[in-house]
Order: C-alpha cells, then structure tokens, then sequence
C-alpha cells in the first residue's frame, strides 16, 4: 500500500469509529508518518534486507550521509575492492592517531579502516569502493511534509507489506490521543477515548505478536 | 485455481449478510479486510508448511525483485550447482579473497537496493523465494484476478476475512446505525467467527 492507500484507510476507520474522528489531510499525513518509523523499527528487525542501498564513492576519505540518496540509518558494510580483503573493517582505539585533539585514522592500504561518527564515515586511506547501508525514508518534519508526503505518495516500498494493520492501529491510537488533547471532552467522552485506545492497543500487541513467533521459523537473513 | 477477488469477497459478504441482513459494508473496505486476513493465514502457515509459499525465479546479476516477493528462502543454484545466499558485507570476501573466490562452481548471490546481485557478477542464478499472496485490496485489481494462496486455505481465509468485517461493523456501528439489537448480533458473530477460525487453525494438518 502506498501514502494513498493508508491516507484512504484511517480516514475511513476514524470518521466511521464508535468516537467518530475527522481530521484534515495533512494531520492524517503526521499521524501516519509517526506510525511509519514504528513500523519502520520492526520492519529493519524482521526484513534488514529490504533496507539494505548501495553508494558507489571514488577516491575519498570522508562520505557526508547528507550526500547519500537515502536518509543513513547504519552503516552495513564498506567494499573496497581493491585491497587485499575486500572490506574495510572498523577501526579500533589504538588504530587513531590525533592532531590538535582530532582523531585520525592510520589506515593503509591493504588493510582500510573506517569510522563512522555523527555526520560522516571516514575511510582511511582514501580509496574507492561500495558502501552498504540501512536507508530510511526520513525524519518527518513540519517543514519538509509536503515534499515528504509527495514522495510516500507514489512510494509502495516504504514499509515491507507485512506491517500495513500496524501502521493502521498506530495511526488510530495517535489520533485518538490528540483527539483526546485538542477536543474539550466530558468525563464520559474521555472515559470513551480512553477504552478506545485500549482496545486499538490490544489489536496492535495481536496484530505484532505472530511476527514474533513467525521470525523464529523462517531462516534468518 | 484459487479463489477470485471477487468470489472471496461475496463469500466475505455472504458471511456478514448470515448475521447482520441489513449491513452494507463498502466493497473497498471488505477487500482490505480479505487482504488482512489473508496476510494472517500466510504468516500463520509458513510457520507450517513453508514449502506451499516456495516459489523460484531467474535473475541476472541487477536484475528486479519478482512483484509477489516476500523474502529469499536460502537457495539459489545455477545449472544444478547451489549457490548460496550471503548478506552484503561478505560480497568483498567473496570477491577478493583468493581462498573464498566466488566462481561459476561455488556461486552467491545477495540482495541490496531491492535487486538481486550475483557473483561472479556475470551469473544468472535461479532463487528460490516466497511468494506473497496477490494483492486483492489494490482497487486497480480486477474482480476476477485469482489468489496465489493454495485453494486450501480459501475457508479460513474467508472466515478471518468475516471475523474481521464483524470487527470493523463494530468500530462503525455509529456510522451504520446499528440498533442494540444488531450490536449485540455483531458482537456474538465476532465471537462465534473467533472461535471457528481458531478451530480451524488448529485443524490445519501438517
């Protein structure tokens, strides 16, 4: 299912539920988006796979994750295929040398080393090669919603298929929350609300429990 | 064959009219049900019987991932040789080191960037995989688009896909204007679909 698809649903299931909910678009976007990175944290669990991109660099020391196609979640590995093993590993403490207090790495070649710190890998020495890394689809932000929306729109590789009811109920129980918080409700509206919530709650912990039990039986990744 | 979108979908419908006669649910909101439920009982039977989901397919090194692809199932071979899965920070092992080359004889594949990757990079490798079931909620899915799930499992799809409506009618029962009376019908219909699905479940043989 793609952004659509989720937007059509829980609009669907909130103005349709027992409370009846009804929220603009753009609210609905945030609702799902928070759903997403929860789902997102079980998905890279079960399927790391799915997540896995490559980045070919040429000749560099340092690789900005903003110069990455995709938001960096982890790092999987680096390929440099022309040493003498074809993967740098990562450096250990006594591998760093430091000028003025800054760290340095004493890779060579033959033998390439990497660190990866807030905003950057470092890959010493410089040298070409593949990196392999987890991606993500963002962090969402107000500022960058609506380009954000745009492209999950269209997007059906978001999220394995697996996960889709967990987005929903996600969705369902971050909506019902700030219903709760925005609307001026009566002690008997809040008590509805609030076994509301609980019973998405126990969808979501039934809908998440076979997942558990699923991933023993299947050969690992 | 299995079952159409269409024809799980009446019988979905058929189900909800048994217990509830004046309840319309949108066709829409039936198939995301179906589709639910049949995601239930395809991560419950791989658990079983793995090998109904098993499917192959053959691809060159950047080749796309099938549309129906779950995930790899752990073989590969090429002209009878087996080839091996390996996750991505092995490939330079595989590659450079001279005791672990892979070749024509000892192959592997990988997966990154949702594409299948061999080496040597020149190989087509057949890989086995699991297929998930064909998406029937799609609204671009035509009514008579069949299922990949075995025929077998048309029952228990078509009483969680009920379980699930009757789930939905009481999420919506304001919408719908349920009287008490039809309430109360739709919760003992959840109930008693609970149990048979249950029932069911622990029926299936293998």
């Amino acid at each position: 299912m793609n952004h659509g698809d989720f937007m059509y649903e829980l609009q669907t299931r909130l103005e349709s539920g027992v409370v009846g909910v009804s929220e603009d678009a753009s609210t609905i976007s945030i609702q799902l988006n928070r759903a997403y990175q929860f789902a997102y944290q079980y998905c890279l669990d079960h399927f790391p796979w799915f997540y896995v991109t490559s980045h070919s660099f040429t000749n560099v020391s340092a690789i900005l994750y903003s110069s990455l196609a995709f938001p960096f979640r982890k790092l999987h590995a680096i390929e440099v295929p022309t040493a003498t093993f074809g993967m740098a590993r990562e450096a250990g403490f006594d591998e760093y040398f430091y000028i003025n207090g800054i760290p340095q790495l004493a890779g060579r070649a033959g033998n390439p080393i990497y660190k990866v710190d807030k905003s950057q890998i470092t890959i010493s020495p410089a040298c070409t090669g593949t990196l392999y890394y987890y991606k993500h689809f963002g962090d969402i932000a107000d500022t960058d919603l609506t380009a954000n929306i745009t492209t999950l729109g269209t997007q059906d590789a978001i999220l394995h298929p697996a996960f889709e009811e967990i987005v929903v109920l996600n969705a369902m129980i971050s909506a019902y929350s700030r219903h709760m918080q925005v609307s001026e409700l009566n002690m008997r509206q809040q008590d509805d609300m609030i076994s509301l919530i609980g019973a998405q709650q126990d969808k979501l912990n039934r809908e998440l429990e076979p997942l558990v039990s699923w991933q023993k039986v299947i050969p690992a990744a | 064959m299995s079952y159409t979108k269409a024809e799980i979908r009446g019988l979905a419908k058929a189900e909800v009219f048994s217990y509830l006669p004046t309840v319309k649910l949108d066709n829409r909101m039936i198939d995301l049900n179906v589709r639910r439920a049949e995601m239930d009982v395809f991560t419950w039977y791989m658990n079983r019987a793995e090998h109904f989901f098993r499917s192959t397919f053959s691809a060159a090194d950047g080749a796309s991932l099938p549309a129906d692809f779950y995930r790899f199932a752990n073989e590969g071979n090429i002209s009878g040789v087996p080839a091996t899965y390996i996750d991505p920070d092995k490939i330079g092992f595989r590659k450079t080191n001279k005791w672990d080359l892979a070749t024509t004889t000892s192959p592997s594949y990988t997966i990154y960037d949702q594409l299948v990757h061999t080496l040597p990079n020149t190989t087509t490798i057949l890989i086995s995989y699991y297929q998930m079931p064909t998406n029937l909620s799609n609204p671009a899915t035509a009514d008579n688009m069949a299922s990949t799930m075995p025929d077998e499992l048309k029952y228990i799809v078509q009483l969680g896909a009920a379980r699930r409506c009757f789930q939905t009618i009481i999420d919506m029962a304001k919408q719908l204007n349920l009287t008490a009376a039809e309430q109360a019908n739709a919760q003992k219909a959840l109930e008693t679909y609970g149990q048979l699905y249950t029932k069911e479940r622990q029926k299936g043989s293998v």
